[in-house]
Parts: structure tokens; C-alpha cells; sequence
């Protein structure tokens, strides 16, 4: 599809309680209720949990948690969910995992990751023409830590967020 | 019959203005520049009439992450997301308490000084300007001072503070 004929797309709106992120909806393929069922021992605090996905086990991103320490966001309520996304061999995403996730085997899925968020989510079809770019002197280093564009709404900012670029910038934070 | 005084003809007019000494006083045509003097938390600074695009007031700041702490986030005009550099992290390590921005003129983005007043516009003489000393709180930053009511204000260089914005955020 060409950048042309795209007006409204289907995202994922997380809200807080002064600002909301936008989620790419083909980004993920499926949610379940968050529920840990192991420890990673991952030395990236977001990266801590093991959750379960049907007969499999996936390492969870604890998006809702590294939305509140780095966008000061606020939850309006403390439930939590897992949506779930697939990753490719040897991409950004699965070697910022291999980096931190430790070498012993936990049996995780190797092109599966869960992302958990705030249950103060959901799911619509919103007009891209809303979102603009930002300041052309910092759009680069806030794309590289996840942050593609914004757009202002009832005195809140809303982040169009990438989730994978989001766990590359917090392992990178862990290894530098 | 009331007299006419007598007229000057053209070339009396013109051997006037030929005469050496004619012209006015070179000091009194000197070449003036406007200047938006502006407070930040009691210090004067000033920056080129030609810099300044508008000046707005009671806009919420958006927080934005990863940013070196100078840059306080975004405000909302009209939709399109401003820049906010607080001058006074800058110089003094401390955040400004402000509600008023001055929208910079910049073909290429969209930048805003947090403040805390406009004190006045004024035109100033090229021969008020005088170099900045090494004394002045974030001299790096100023392109001269202006001499403004028996007050030396710094002049700020708004193009060092953005290569500094260029550096910080390319680390």
C-alpha cells in the first residue's frame, strides 16, 4: 500500500491519564489476560517475566512498566494485558534478546514475543492526518527510541509508538 | 500687495546639496536593528526582532523522553508540536517556571524559548553593541551584548543553542 492512500488506520490506543500511545495494529497478532509464569532472569528489568501463550512459553517486554518510568505516564488502573507479536530470525528484535536473555534453556519461543500493557487499551480505526512529525531536529533520535510521531488530543499527547524499536532502546540502555 | 519671498531655483537647490557638510549628522542616521527584549526568572536577554515569529501564552508543555533535560517537550500550536528549550536549565541548571513561549522563525523546524515575559520591543543602535565578556553566565550563547537603558543585555545566538540540540541528541 502506498503512503498515499493510507487516511485511517486500524490502531492499538493505550491510555493513561495525561497521555495515550498509538500501536500499529498489524504490529501484533493476537492478546491474552496477563499472567507471569516465570522468572526470566533477564538482567533488562522489563524483560523479568516468562508468560505463557497457549502450549508455549514467551519472554514478555513489560511495556506498561517502561511507558511509566521513561513518559512519566500514569496508569488509571493496575490490570494488565499481553498482546503478542512474531519476530523474525536474526532481526533487530530477536538479537536485542539474545543480548540479555540469559543463554540457559527456558524453552522460549524463538519468533514470538508477548508486549505487556495497560488493560486501559483498545482497538479502533483512527485518521492517520491527525499525527504529525515531529521537531525535525529530534524526529531521528526519538525514532530511535521508538517514538515515530505525535498528535494532540483533549490536552493529552499521543505517541505513535514501535514497539520492537522500544525494546531495542531499553536493551541498549541495559548494555551501555 | 503682500511680498513673496524669493524662491530658490533648482540649481540653487542642488549647489545646496552638492556643498560639502550638507548631509545630516552621520550619527543621527545610524543604522538601527529591532531587538524582543525578554525576561527570564529577572535576567534580560534579547534576541533579533527577525528571530521572533509570535509570542504565546498559557500552552501546556507534553513531556518527550530521551531528551537532554534543556528541552522540556513539546508544545501544542495549533496542532504541530514545538519544540520547548528552557534557556534557564542551560545557564543556571534550574527550570524555568514559565507559561509564555516566543516562536522562533526557522524555515527548517519548529522550536519555542520557554520565558517568563516580553519586556519590551526596541530599536537599537549598531554602535550600542559591544562584545560579550567572558563574564556573562553562558557567554558561549550570546552573539553580543546591546546596550539598553544604562543595562548590558546579552544577545542571543539561537544557532549555537541548536547545534548544541544537534550534538546532544546525536549521542
Amino acid at each position: 500500500m502506498s503512503a498515499a492512500e493510507i487516511h485511517a488506520c486500524d490502531f492499538l490506543l493505550i491510555r493513561y491519564r495525561h497521555s495515550e500511545f498509538f500501536i500499529n495494529r498489524s504490529n501484533f497478532s493476537g492478546s491474552v489476560v496477563y499472567s507471569k509464569a516465570a522468572e526470566s532472569g533477564c538482567r533488562c528489568r522489563y524483560l523479568s517475566d516468562i508468560i505463557r501463550y497457549g502450549e508455549i512459553t514467551l519472554p514478555a517486554f513489560d511495556v506498561d512498566r517502561y511507558l511509566q518510568d521513561h513518559f512519566k505516564s500514569v496508569p488509571e488502573n493496575t490490570s494488565k494485558l499481553c498482546i503478542i507479536s512474531r519476530y523474525r530470525k536474526g532481526s533487530a528484535a530477536d538479537l536485542a534478546l539474545q543480548s540479555v536473555l540469559p543463554s540457559d534453556p527456558l524453552y522460549l519461543s524463538a519468533d514470538r514475543l508477548a508486549f505487556i500493557i495497560t488493560s486501559d487499551a483498545e482497538i479502533g480505526k483512527f485518521s492517520v492526518n491527525t499525527m504529525h512529525l515531529l521537531p525535525a531536529r529530534l524526529r531521528l533520535h526519538c525514532r530511535e527510541n521508538g517514538i515515530l510521531s505525535c498528535s494532540f488530543e483533549h490536552h493529552k499527547i499521543r505517541y505513535f509508538i514501535d514497539l520492537f524499536t522500544l525494546l531495542g532502546s531499553a536493551v541498549r540502555r541495559v548494555s551501555n | 500687495m503682500r511680498q513673496i519671498p524669493e524662491m530658490p531655483d533648482n540649481d540653487e537647490i542642488l549647489a545646496q546639496i552638492s556643498r560639502p557638510g550638507n548631509q545630516e549628522d552621520p550619527a543621527a542616521a545610524e543604522e538601527t536593528e529591532k531587538y524582543v527584549i525578554f525576561d527570564i526568572d529577572g535576567r534580560s536577554f534579547a534576541l533579533p526582532g527577525a528571530q521572533v515569529q509570535e509570542i504565546v501564552i498559557d500552552y501546556e508543555i507534553f513531556y518527550l523522553p530521551f531528551m537532554p533535560p534543556y528541552i522540556r517537550g513539546l508544545i501544542n500550536r495549533h496542532g504541530e508540536p514545538y519544540t520547548v528549550i528552557d534557556l534557564k536549565i542551560l545557564f543556571q541548571q534550574q527550570p524555568l517556571d514559565g507559561k509564555k513561549f516566543i516562536i522562533i522563525r526557522d524555515a527548517y523546524d519548529k522550536l519555542s524559548l520557554l520565558i517568563t515575559d516580553i519586556l519590551k520591543i526596541v530599536n537599537i543602535k549598531k554602535s550600542s553593541i559591544r562584545p560579550v565578556t567572558a563574564q556573562t553566565t553562558g557567554s558561549g550563547y550570546f552573539l553580543y551584548t546591546a546596550a539598553i537603558d544604562n543595562a548590558d543585555i546579552p544577545v542571543l545566538h539561537i544557532d549555537t543553542v541548536v547545534k548544541k540540540i544537534e550534538i546532544d541528541v546525536s549521542r
